[in-house]
């Protein structure tokens, strides 16, 4: 069903008593300050896929790349970033009246139907932002509480809302307002086996024209058979929040940087192909800040030896990122997109 | 380093988790023989188990040959069957050495 609000079963911790579950209440928020693009996620985690997590970062510097002889070479931030991890606080919830409040560090998501609101404590990043849908909220296998299999084991069950976005945020002490879009998203897992997963790439972008979610993920079974999800959503605000199921989807890197603090090459440049039955969504994404890595961003985990491959590494981010594209109909009408912002999160698992 | 009735304690959730209330198995279909190395107490510990039922439990003085091997302390072996330690944390933070083919990995997610 296609609609701008929530109901509280959406909003409330799922699958708490399954063996291995994950929930998040994730809210992103693109703004320009001081004449520079600014990105903020703010995000809340629970269960066996990360622990108990809050993550608060501001990405804020642009790229630093470094020609060198054969590739490009993404160097570290230089320290105007913000990246703060809290760990192993309890998560604390109650459903009271026509809300749902989730409290986990210095984080507190104050979830209704129409609205949702995400409050920062922490000594230095405060915030309070309240989002409201754009338009259609986007859900995974296009319908409230429904469950995608994602690999052969993970369920994946969830919500996506692209939101407007406005509130304040300080920063070492000083307060300004913000306005802007992002993302506030409450999905959750009802089984998983990350290690399945070889290849992931979960996108959502704004644009004055329309808004898309899309999540491609390519993982091996437990009899090592190669097993392909997608799915995604898109909603032409141009044409009365008209509501599109992707029905093929395609991305794939233009160009490639190496990323130094994961010693690995990953796409900074992408195209990104999705079709609906209304047309077709052509975008090329651009990495816009460094990836914010998420639980130690690249791992290697020496010490699996998986169907006889001894070594491992995984590598888990979300880069923001900056869109060009347009969306052309079936009837040939070519739609420019403009101010495209949102976030690639990618995981790869390979052998090292 | 936990003692020996922690450790014992840990391995019988092994077994809690592999049977239902019913007393049959969760996996039926699955024999197999998985050693328990604990480095911190220099002890090898083989559990066997046929189609899905885990049967003796064995302290050996050397790792047999068998299709998974698990290693890490007692300690963190103890914190993954009382749940205050997942699986992917232990994984990530080389707390755990594991040798098993994906459908093992999988299987082994109903107990640990």
């Amino acid at each position: 069903m296609v609609t701008t609000r929530f109901t509280l079963p959406e909003l409330v911790p799922q699958a708490l008593d399954a063996p291995d579950h994950f929930n998040d209440w994730y809210f992103t928020l693109h703004f320009e300050h001081a004449g520079r693009p600014h990105v903020l996620k703010l995000s809340i985690t629970e269960g066996t896929l990360l622990g108990q997590m809050t993550g608060l970062t501001l990405s804020r510097e642009p790229l630093h790349l470094q020609e060198e002889a054969d590739a490009a070479v993404l160097l570290p931030p230089q320290g105007a970033d913000v990246l703060i991890e809290e760990h192993d606080d309890p998560m604390l919830w109650e459903e009271a009246g026509n809300e749902v409040r989730v409290t986990m560090g210095t984080l507190t998501a104050t979830c209704r139907p129409e609205a949702q609101r995400i409050i920062a404590r922490h000594p230095r990043l405060q915030a309070d932002l309240t989002y409201v849908p754009r338009g259609p909220i986007l859900h995974w296998e296009h319908e409230a509480g429904a469950v995608a299999q994602v690999t052969e084991i993970t369920r994946v069950s969830g919500s996506e809302s692209m939101s407007d976005v406005q509130g304040t945020l300080t920063i070492d002490g000083e307060t300004i307002p913000v306005q802007g879009r992002g993302v506030f998203e409450h999905v959750w897992f009802s089984a998983l086996n990350f290690f399945e997963i070889r290849h992931m790439n979960w996108i959502y972008a704004h644009f004055d024209e329309l808004y898309v979610y899309l999540c491609h993920c390519e993982s091996v079974t437990s009899g090592s058979r190669p097993f392909h999800f997608e799915t995604g959503e898109i909603v032409l605000g141009f044409n009365a929040n008209q509501w599109l199921p992707i029905t093929h989807l395609e991305v794939e890197p233009l160009s490639w940087v190496f990323l130094q603090q994961a010693r690995r090459f990953v796409p900074l440049d992408q195209q990104v192909t999705a079709r609906t039955e209304a047309g077709t969504l052509h975008l090329t994404t651009r990495m816009a800040h460094y990836p914010l890595m998420i639980h130690g961003g690249a791992v290697r985990l020496e010490g699996l030896t998986v169907d006889r491959v001894p070594g491992w590494q995984s590598l888990f981010y979300d880069a923001p990122i900056i869109l060009e594209g347009f969306f052309k109909t079936s009837a040939g009408q070519r739609i420019p997109l403009t101010h495209g912002t949102g976030i690639n999160e990618l995981i790869r698992i390979s052998a090292l | 380093m936990v003692d020996q009735e922690r450790l014992q304690a840990a391995f019988g959730k092994i077994h809690d988790r592999m049977i239902k209330a019913d007393g049959s198995p969760v996996l039926p279909d699955w024999t197999r023989q998985i050693v328990f190395h604990f480095p911190d107490l220099q002890q090898y510990w083989l559990l066997e188990v046929v189609n899905g039922q885990p049967q003796s439990l064995t302290a050996l003085e050397e790792a047999p040959e068998t299709e998974v091997q698990i290693t890490m302390s007692s300690d963190t072996f103890v914190k993954l069957m009382e749940k205050t330690l997942s699986g992917f944390v232990a994984m990530t933070r080389g707390l755990v050495k594991v040798k098993a083919s994906m459908g093992d990995m999988r299987r082994m997610q109903v107990f640990m």
